[in-house]
């Protein structure tokens, strides 16, 4: 999770940078492509089961390592599989895990993060401190041994990485807390009377918000690549079930005969981590350059 | 610990661990070889005068091993590589498939096969500079006897003597007939006795072999330098030689192509399919020609375990599974089908009676089971290693359309054979079976190694046939080749009846070197006699030369 | 301030090693005969039982495990015996070839380019670095590994795919095999540092200090490598501070993809294996590591940014 703990450092410095008149970001092209390419990967993950698609396990659907055609539309794998069957059903299981490890880190990151922002002191001490302790291991080793210590599941990776999510998300949500704290209307409201939860609640949250979506899909993308690094290393969801990261795993040994077995997946998981890399960057640069004009 | 075995298509349950290397005490799965290139396109280059001393080959095998104590550590054929490399066997096989004496100067039984006194070669010294004798060798007899993982393919043997300088005795319980052949493998290799004393020998084995060891570092590579004092005159021709472990048969492959290797042992077919035709490199396959038997793969079935306990429901899999799909699809056909635990072309092969695909009598079977037992589900595994989970993906498919449930487990090569050992499986993939001499699977067929779900039991399968333990004896005791061959014959019939096993393909092994590599094809043993050049990819790293 | 940032430290190190070690806990069933894996025999069992203190409660088995640590016993493997520390010992030399050569081929990029792009703000120069940087950053290793094994060893044939020699027997073999890895790991920081680069060099020629050097005459490539660029190298150490965990887990991959003897393929090797002895010694020691440079990266930078002594880093 080392780029959501870069991220501060690059927010601070693109707005400088923007102050300085390099070109400013807006709602650009590629972000609308990148939102739609989420969009349509939701959509096909969520109706997997409704699409009229070749059962993903099912062997010689077609002969073995056809090329893409119309009737194979993504082609067929050593087995004669459907490729785009189970490409479609990995995407379930990365956004499953993407989605709920981020929610997991939201919620609990997000909560933990926002309170020690915004009442510092020996809430903060402690906090930070154990943030400090959790981003203290590599993600994928110790998630990596924790999965092989604990049993290789679909349930304990989404567990895992949820639990690995919280302390970047609890530090991003603090320093952005920190900053909104400080602003005038916080002032205001406090001088008004409010009591400290409301003003956290209905004051500080709203503006962190944003930034936090921002984290949020750069933190998805990192929890995906996480899943699809344990997958590769046989600790996720057990083939035959497919999952972008075993997909690529298993397609390694037929590199030199049908590089197309690699590259597919592979394709699908760098578009859709470069989609939610997009995404979050331009939430962040618009929603940042407007919190500056304030 | 390396990452495991990489397999040919139909994959291999357990190869690193074969206990098939064991049996009667032997060490690797000992079946022949052609001795020619047998590939059009891939004729070794034309060898010219006398081999070249010096030079340094690295050489990539299959797997890692878990050290080099022949009594501590089963060894697949990449173990038994290691074993040749800094140890000696007290026999070899000759090209003909018959026991050589090696580092053995006489091997001798009396009238009725029930004593057998090996002889050793004088004044050769370890390469610590202490004597192989008589006491050396008891040394190494009894470390094998007491040793949990090789023992019980010893236990016909009663009493071992030392019986003269350099002599020992060993007194069996029964005749025993091939007990030689045992000691052309990891059971014949004969450590430095201090060495396995105080268990040095697991990470740094003395031997009186052609190298020396230098280092190893597990799962990176094993280094072996020259033995200066090696007792036969003018051999090794290389300085030094140095395995890779490369379980990944694409990388295995790749690793030749790119020059970090000279030779590669492999036992999956890609390996031909990635070398037929190119020229640089000499292909070595018994794919045509087997000398002894070769390892089968095939699928075993635990006969105590419900389901799997009721012979309809073993016979209906054997009907409801096609070899042929799974060899086309992921072995591209090259690999022959099996029907029984001898390979066809071999004198032991006869026509089995084994169940031929056919769903219509697999559904039958299943209908009548179900409407006493109810529906048939149980779980397959196989290991982590190259195309094993395809195949029982295929597995599962053909078995899901004749109506059983299958589950697939992955499990961890470790554990694997410790499963099969202990009952704790329903279905494996598996490879095992090759020897030069049948009476090695003795203790995988008989009744008397079998023991219930949860003990030991080495025969895995837990089938109990008097009719294949009378056989077995015939083939222990009985020196007359016909009825040996009579014997087995009627196992392998049995087999087809019991159905412990569904039989998929016979494993084929293949090796790839450059072509400034010789001496692959052309080893003897001391006198000049040929010795069969690669059994089960296993070579002799004393006769290799780089040109 | 400085002994308060040593007791954090230790603070956080107790903390990380007491982690580690709770994993053993995480076994399921008999920890000592799950240890001792399929081999174990009851001696066995019973032995590591003995020397994990298993019987004892968990307080004295941490004590007494951190004390056997700091005297670099880590226990050994379940299966070849070989003792954790000198596993670590063979194979760290790898590793850390490989995690240098690929930081010195992502600054060899990242920093002509970045201050490239940072010139011209927004030109096509700029524009094609941060894509390509942003893209990058989307590529996991294990796929840009494959992707730089299919096109320069098996179409090309210009690098092995594996393979490696250690550096004292064989320099020039050695780096030509570290290429196709090096670059694999490098792509990631490259990215980041290009990003981080661009941002701060940008941010820090505005500045009105640099303003005046160009108004006295200053070359440019003066006012860049003695005002610009030092500023820029605070924010590049953190991030490479930060960025060591990700580094970590890259070389970690790109060992297991072309099979170098590292500690990352062991640790993979472990995991798969299930040598648990092993894979604890390995995240104990990565985490270690890990916080310790992150201190030094702490400490360091106020002594490269005089800016920052005396005020207390935000985050």
């Amino acid at each position: 999770m080392a780029d959501l703990v870069v991220e501060p450092i690059l927010a601070a410095d693109e707005v400088r940078a923007e102050a300085a008149g390099a070109r400013p970001r807006r709602f650009k092209l590629t972000f609308w492509l990148a939102a739609g390419w989420m969009a349509a990967i939701t959509f096909v993950a969520v109706f997997a089961n409704l699409l009229p698609l070749p059962p993903p396990n099912k062997p010689l659907v077609g002969p073995p390592y056809s090329l893409p055609s119309w009737q194979y539309p993504l082609g067929t794998d050593e087995l004669g599989r459907s490729m785009l069957s189970r490409v479609v059903f990995g995407a379930r299981v990365s956004l499953e895990v993407g989605v709920a490890a981020i929610v997991i880190g939201l919620l609990v990151g997000g909560f933990f993060g926002l309170v020690a922002g915004y009442y510092r002191g020996k809430l903060d001490a402690v906090i930070s401190a154990v943030a400090n302790v959790m981003l203290a291991f590599p993600a994928l080793i110790f998630a990596a041994a924790l999965v092989a210590f604990l049993g290789p599941s679909l349930e304990v990776v989404i567990l895992v990485i949820g639990v690995l999510s919280i302390a970047p998300l609890t530090r991003l949500v603090r320093a952005t807390t920190l900053t909104h704290a400080g602003r005038e209307f916080v002032l205001a409201a406090r001088m008004m009377g409010y009591s400290s939860r409301r003003i956290l609640f209905r004051e500080v949250m709203p503006n962190v918000i944003p930034s936090a979506i921002s984290f949020a899909l750069v933190g998805m993308a990192l929890a995906i690549v996480l899943e699809g690094a344990l997958s590769f290393l046989g600790l996720s969801i057990r083939p035959p079930q497919p999952s972008w990261g075993n997909m690529i795993a298993e397609a390694t040994q037929y590199l030199t005969q049908d590089a197309w077995l690699v590259i597919c997946p592979s394709l699908f998981l760098f578009f859709t981590v470069l989609a939610l890399n997009l995404g979050g960057d331009t939430f962040r640069a618009v929603f940042d350059v407007k919190e500056s004009a304030l | 610990m390396s990452a495991g075995d990489p397999s040919p298509p139909e994959g291999n349950g357990f190869d690193r661990r074969s206990f098939l290397r064991l049996g009667a005490g032997a060490g690797a799965a000992l079946a022949g070889v052609s001795g020619l290139a047998a590939l059009a396109g891939n004729e070794p280059a034309f060898a010219a005068s006398a081999p070249k001393h010096g030079g340094s080959l690295q050489v990539a095998t299959e797997a890692e091993e878990d050290g080099f104590d022949p009594g501590l550590v089963t060894w697949d054929t990449s173990g038994v590589i290691y074993a040749r490399t800094v140890y000696d066997s007290l026999a070899v096989l000759g090209a003909n498939g018959s026991v050589q004496p090696y580092l053995a100067q006489s091997i001798k039984h009396n009238a009725d096969y029930t004593s057998w006194t090996i002889t050793v070669r004088p004044n050769i010294t370890f390469h610590n500079g202490a004597p192989l004798n008589g006491a050396a060798l008891y040394a190494n007899a009894e470390h094998l006897v007491a040793s949990p993982i090789v023992g019980p393919a010893l236990s016909p043997i009663a009493d071992i003597a030392v019986s003269g300088p350099y002599s020992i005795t060993f007194t069996m319980k029964q005749p025993w007939v091939a007990f030689p052949y045992g000691l052309t493998g990891q059971a014949g290799m004969v450590a430095e006795p201090g060495s396995l004393k105080n268990g040095t020998a697991m990470r740094n084995p003395i031997g009186t072999g052609p190298f020396v060891f230098k280092e190893w570092v597990p799962g990176d590579h094993f280094t072996a330098t020259r033995n200066p004092h090696y007792w036969r005159p003018g051999l090794p021709y290389l300085n030094s030689i140095t395995y890779r472990p490369i379980p990944d048969i694409a990388s295995r492959d790749d690793s030749l192509k790119s020059g970090t290797v000279s030779l590669l042992i492999s036992s999956d077919v890609q390996s031909i399919v990635d070398f037929r035709g190119n020229s640089q490199y000499v292909i070595t396959t018994d794919l045509h020609k087997v000398t002894g038997e070769t390892d089968q793969i095939f699928l075993m079935l635990n006969a105590a375990s419900p389901p799997l306990d009721d012979v309809r429901v073993r016979t209906a899999l054997a009907y409801a599974i096609s070899p042929k799909v799974i060899n086309d699809t992921l072995g591209y056909g090259i690999a022959p089908l099996s029907t029984g635990p001898f390979t066809a072309g071999t004198p032991l092969y006869a026509p089995t009676g084994y169940p031929q695909y056919n769903p219509a009598k697999a559904k039958a079977l299943l209908r009548q089971v179900a409407a006493e037992k109810g529906p048939i589900s149980f779980a397959m595994g196989c290991t982590n290693v190259g195309r094993n989970l395809q195949t029982m993906e295929l597995v599962q498919a053909e078995l899901q359309s004749v109506g059983v449930k299958t589950t697939i487990n992955q499990v961890l090569q470790s554990s694997y054979i410790t499963n099969a050992l202990f009952g704790k499986y329903q279905l494996y993939l598996w490879r095992q079976f090759g020897t030069p001499d049948p009476d090695s699977n003795f203790i995988f067929w008989s009744s008397t190694t079998t023991g219930a779900i949860g003990s030991e039991s080495l025969n895995f399968a837990r089938n109990k046939d008097s009719l294949i333990d009378a056989a077995l004896t015939v083939g222990r005791e009985n020196p007359n080749p016909r009825l040996r061959i009579k014997a087995y014959q009627q196992v392998a019939r049995r087999f087809a009846a019991d159905i412990p096993y569904l039989w998929l393909t016979r494993a084929v092994w293949t090796v790839v070197h450059a072509q400034n590599v010789t001496g692959l094809l052309n080893p003897t043993v001391p006198g000049g006699t040929p010795a069969l050049p690669i059994i089960s990819g296993v070579f002799f790293p004393s006769n290799l030369s780089l040109t | 301030m400085i002994l308060r940032r040593l007791g954090q430290l230790v603070g956080v190190l107790l903390v990380v090693t007491f982690v580690s070690y709770l994993l053993l806990n995480f076994l399921p069933g008999n920890t000592a005969a799950v240890i001792a894996g399929p081999y174990g025999t009851k001696a066995s069992i019973a032995h590591i039982s003995a020397q994990l203190h298993l019987n004892d409660p968990l307080p004295v088995r941490y004590f007494d495990w951190l004390r056997q640590l700091l005297q670099g016993n880590l226990g050994q493997s379940a299966f070849t015996h070989q003792p954790v520390g000198q596993a670590l010992a063979q194979r760290l030399p790898c590793t850390l070839e490989l995690i240098l050569l690929s930081q010195l081929i992502a600054l060899a990029v990242a920093v002509p380019l970045g201050i490239a792009a940072a010139l011209r703000p927004g030109g096509w120069l700029d524009n094609v670095a941060s894509t390509t940087a942003f893209g990058l950053l989307s590529m996991p290793a294990y796929v840009l590994g494959y992707v730089l094994v299919i096109i320069f060893a098996v179409n090309l044939h210009l690098f092995p795919a594996t393979g490696y020699v250690p550096f004292n027997q064989a320099p020039l073999t050695n780096l030509h095999d570290m290429v196709l890895p090096s670059i694999t790991l490098a792509v990631g920081s490259l990215a980041v540092y290009l990003r981080v680069l661009r941002a701060e060099m940008i941010a820090t020629l505005s500045e009105d200090y640099i303003t005046m050097a160009v108004a006295k005459g200053m070359p440019t490539w003066r006012i860049l490598t003695r005002h610009a660029l030092r500023p820029s190298t605070i924010a590049l150490v953190t991030v490479a501070a930060l960025n060591v965990g990700a580094l970590f887990v890259g070389a970690f991959l790109a060992e297991y993809i072309f099979q170098l003897p590292g500690v990352g393929s062991l640790f993979i090797q472990s995991i798969e294996s299930k040598d648990y002895l092993v894979i604890q010694g390995i995240v104990v020691v990565v985490a270690v590591a890990y916080v310790v440079l992150n201190f030094l990266a702490d400490v360091a930078q106020p002594l490269i940014d005089p800016r920052l002594r005396g005020v207390r880093r935000l985050g």
